[in-house]
């Protein structure tokens, strides 16, 4: 399948990284980072494998997800329905063509740049404790929300009661639909990954705030927002967005635990396990250096 | 249906009590025994089983308005929300459902409520009977239509329809306008009609497009079901309509009241006594999709293994779950010769007996080796299901107008003209055939796109990604804007050929009691649903024959049901009124207005 709004948002995203790499990671950072950038590599690496490594399985299993779901899954759509009840219907009883066009593009652009920019503002810190704490939170929330979508079979609102609930992204913006659900996905919503992992991100700006102050403001309003949007648009219900903060609290509790220096032990075993990754990644890094040393005495000698 | 069992587990720890407290006293034993032996009434609560908004908007609102006037007249209700492939499921292969709101499939004869109503045919799979029906009075209804002809049949079938509508094993609410979404810069002639698959065959190219280029039909699909699986006998997969019918052809087709000979060149009606005889010819040359000869013995085999696909091999008979109407009349398929097919039908009608011909072919060589009983790695489930009704048959061998050329599991689904089909070929006696089939294919590839919603599918249309929406769209105002915004799209409207229905699962209780579903059926208000709901797009009716010869006139829905007429006004239901008629049926309400069942 196509994605036809995939430039768009590059762009927008990629503009949006760098006023944030400006106003808020500071140019003289940045400069100071080109120095450490190696290093801070390697040994940033091994936690963005493990992510990455996590975010494909989680890939493979929501498509292959739904079904497996129908044969020993639990379905709750009737029981988040007898709690809430019309909530997210009172909320887009509020909606208006501004709040229509904002909370879509915070939904998808707004919710993109805020998960992706702390990884990289924390890359550039020179404390290398907030990055691995941000891979290890979003890998958390992953491998949990995976499992939720496993054993949790949920439809969201605007497929339970369109009476109330309008399809306000789609009507408005139907390319949308195209990216943000797979087809069969649609019974993927408890609990809520764009709140939980928007919370994180707002949490740990929080315990980041020595240094990215600015960050703080920023991270939580667009936070707020991320989580307003999921029911406005009528995707969540108000019980996936508790699940959600929950969730996030669950994972950056989870991820400071693992990270923190007094887990000796835990250290001792991370250390072990990713010994073979750094073998690899010098040898990759030794490898690219040389290449550019010869490259560079090459160039000196015809000149 | 789930009873609210806390009360009961309360009342048996009490009886335990004064049980104990009682034993002594052996007068007091026969009261005792007396009170709590005897089960008392307690509330129920009933679930509505229907689609998800994103594939069946106008089903989730039909089974929203019916919810809440269920809980309105005090009858305790819960949504179920199941994807279409596991709704059919649970209704038409395991009958584990109370009610059920969906499309029926079109109802062109009144044959085609043999199948779907008889008792005989209670215990069979798929569209066989889901509402679990035992009426007798219905099986004579049923049989004497099929045992006539002309005037007489159709007062027969005049009282079946009276006597359904009385009954109300089902509950029809309306017929939907189907909305489609097409553009006209490469294909013209939709306003035809583009409900039925075969119609696609009848578009034309575009004057201002060259004969030699290369066109590329492309619709898209909000149902991924099609991608999954191609088999026409595995129900929960095909819609009402279902796409694998350009795949599979039958011996004749229908086009409105019309018996249009197809894969048989000449067919030919005999009377005799009680049965009569068919005899039809096959169209010379034919062949299957992989280049096998099609003989009568492909057609002899086809009834032989749709009354029962695991021929004969189990003790148990396991009939496919479509097509009953038909095949069941058919006692003995014989091939002649190799282009001479004889049927012996168990009526002496020839409008009942002439509709066998609508089955659609299998070749014998392939679906032969699916008559197994159907294992998952070995493990043999049950001895009911075979191979046949589960296999996903993603490379569909038959002889229709397209072949499969490509299928990506919930992507796209390609089709490509069969360059041997009789209607391409051009060869032998086509007179019979209507016209705007004739002249060759006007795309050189079908490919059908799986879209996330309506709205998605109507964008692209209106981008130009997409040529048409093979399956229709809601009549949400934003999306009949962008059709009728969009510059080279038009919107195609026709009325649908098959309903909405409300179905009871009328083996169990409370549904067993017919006077319940007349109840259920007052709690809709058909023509505040097609005013609300379809916004105008559709007409509600009183049953599937409504309009037709085959439904008496004073049986028409005219702004209020006839028969189960609303109990309430605009959409609202009357509590008192609705609570005062279900007491006229000896139904209870507790003290918090809740009905009781026994």
């Amino acid at each position: 399948m196509s994605f036809p709004l995939l430039p768009e948002i590059v762009l927008v995203v990629s503009l949006l990284t760098v006023l944030g790499l400006i106003l808020i990671v500071g140019l003289d950072r940045l400069w100071r980072f080109r120095v450490d950038a190696i290093d801070r590599f390697k040994g940033v690496f091994p936690y963005l494998l493990l992510l990455g490594g996590v975010l494909a399985v989680n890939s493979y299993l929501r498509r292959v997800g739904p079904s497996l779901s129908w044969v020993f899954g639990w379905q709750i759509t009737d029981d988040i329905f007898a709690i809430e009840g019309n909530f997210v219907g009172i909320i887009q009883s509020y909606s208006n063509p501004i709040a229509d066009l904002y909370f879509s593009y915070i939904y998808i652009y707004g919710y993109i740049f805020l998960v992706a920019f702390p990884v990289l503002a924390y890359f550039v810190l020179s404390d290398e404790r907030p990055i691995r704490e941000i891979t290890l939170a979003y890998t958390i929330n992953y491998v949990v929300g995976v499992l939720c979508y496993l054993v949790f079979i949920a439809y969201g609102p605007r497929n339970v009661m369109p009476d109330l609930v309008d399809q306000i992204l789609y009507l408005n913006w139907p390319e949308s639909n195209l990216l943000t659900t797979d087809f069969n996905a649609n019974v993927n919503v408890f609990p809520s990954l764009h709140t939980s992992l928007s919370m994180t991100v707002a949490l740990l700006a929080y315990r980041t705030r020595k240094s990215y102050p600015l960050w703080v403001p920023v991270s939580s309003i667009l936070a707020v927002s991320v989580m307003i949007s999921t029911m406005y648009l009528g995707i969540h219900w108000g019980t996936d967005v508790v699940a959600g903060i929950g969730l996030a609290v669950f994972s950056v509790g989870g991820a400071s635990w693992l990270v923190s220096p007094e887990r000796r032990r835990l250290r001792a075993i991370g250390e072990r396990l990713r010994a073979p990754i750094d073998r690899m990644v010098d040898w990759f890094v030794d490898l690219v250096r040389e290449y550019r040393q010869t490259n560079r005495s090459d160039s000196r000698l015809d000149s | 249906m789930e009873a609210a069992t806390a009360k009961v587990t309360r009342r048996q720890l009490l009886g335990a009590a004064a049980a104990t407290s009682l034993a002594g006293t052996s007068g007091c034993v026969q009261r005792f025994r007396s009170i709590v032996n005897r089960q008392s009434a307690e509330t129920v609560s009933l679930s509505v089983t229907a689609p998800p908004a994103d594939s069946d908007r106008l089903a989730t609102l039909i089974a929203r308005h019916l919810v809440s006037n269920l809980e309105a007249a005090g009858i305790e209700a819960t949504l179920n929300i199941l994807p279409q492939s596991e709704l059919l499921r649970e209704v038409l292969l395991n009958q584990n459902f109370d009610l059920f709101v969906a499309r029926l499939p079109p109802v062109v004869d009144p044959q085609e409520y043999t199948a779907l109503l008889h008792s005989s045919f209670a215990g069979e799979q798929g569209w066989q009977n889901p509402y679990g029906v035992t009426d007798m009075l219905l099986d004579d209804h049923l049989d004497a239509q099929q045992r006539t002809d002309g005037e007489s049949r159709r007062t027969n079938a005049r009282k079946l329809t009276r006597h359904l509508t009385r009954t109300q094993p089902f509950t029809t609410v309306g017929f939907p306008d189907e909305i489609r979404a097409v553009r006209t810069d490469q294909f013209t002639g939709w306003e035809e009609g583009i409900a039925t698959p075969i119609s696609y065959l009848a578009l034309e190219r575009a004057s201002e497009i060259p004969p030699e280029e290369e066109l590329s039909l492309e619709l898209s699909i909000t149902d991924s079901r099609l991608s999954q699986n191609l088999n026409p006998l595995s129900v929960e997969y095909r819609q009402p309509e279902p796409f694998t019918d350009l795949l599979y052809d039958p011996l004749v087709r229908r086009f409105g009241e019309e018996f249009v000979p197809w894969m048989a060149s000449e067919w030919a009606f005999e009377r005799d006594g009680d049965q009569s005889t068919i005899t039809a010819s096959l169209r010379p040359g034919l062949v299957w999709h992989d280049g096998t000869s099609i003989t009568a013995q492909d057609v002899a085999f086809t009834f032989r293994f749709l009354s029962d696909t695991s021929l004969d091999e189990l003790e148990q008979r396991v009939p496919a779950p479509l097509y009953r109407s038909w095949t069941s009349i058919v006692s003995e398929a014989r091939a002649v010769d190799d282009e001479t097919i004889r049927l012996t039908v168990e009526t002496p009608s020839e409008a009942v007996a002439k509709q066998v011909l609508l089955t659609p072919i299998f070749p014998a060589h392939i679906w032969r080796e699916y008559s197994s009983v159907a294992d998952i790695s070995g493990f043999e489930r049950s001895k009911d299901i075979t191979e046949a009704l589960v296999f996903a048959n993603e490379n569909a061998i038959g002889s229709g107008p397209v072949e499969v050329g490509n299928v990506v599991v919930d992507e796209e689904v390609v089709f490509q003209p069969f360059e041997e089909h009789f209607l391409t070929r051009g060869e032998g006696n086509l007179a019979e055939i209507p016209e705007r089939f004739a002249g060759g294919f006007p795309f050189d590839e079908l490919r059908f796109r799986v879209t996330p919603s309506n709205e998605t599918a109507v964008e692209l249309v209106a981008q130009g990604d997409l040529d048409g929406t093979a399956m229709d769209v809601d009549p949400r105002e934003a999306i009949i804007e962008r059709i009728a915004g969009a510059s080279e799209v038009s919107m195609v409207v026709e009325r649908s050929p098959s309903a909405y229905h409300i179905g009871y699962n009328t083996s169990t209780r409370p549904f067993s009691n017919p006077y319940f579903c007349r109840l259920v059926a007052r709690l809709v208000d058909k023509q505040h649903v097609v005013d609300t709901i379809f916004r105008g797009y559709g007409a509600a009716v009183s049953n599937p024959f409504d309009g037709t010869r085959w439904s008496p006139n004073d049986l028409g829905f005219d702004s209020a049901d006839p028969v189960v007429p609303f109990l309430g006004a605009d959409g609202e239901v009357d509590t008192e009124q609705a609570r005062a008629e279900f007491r006229k049926r000896g139904f209870e309400f507790d003290e918090d207005g809740t009905l009781l069942l026994r």
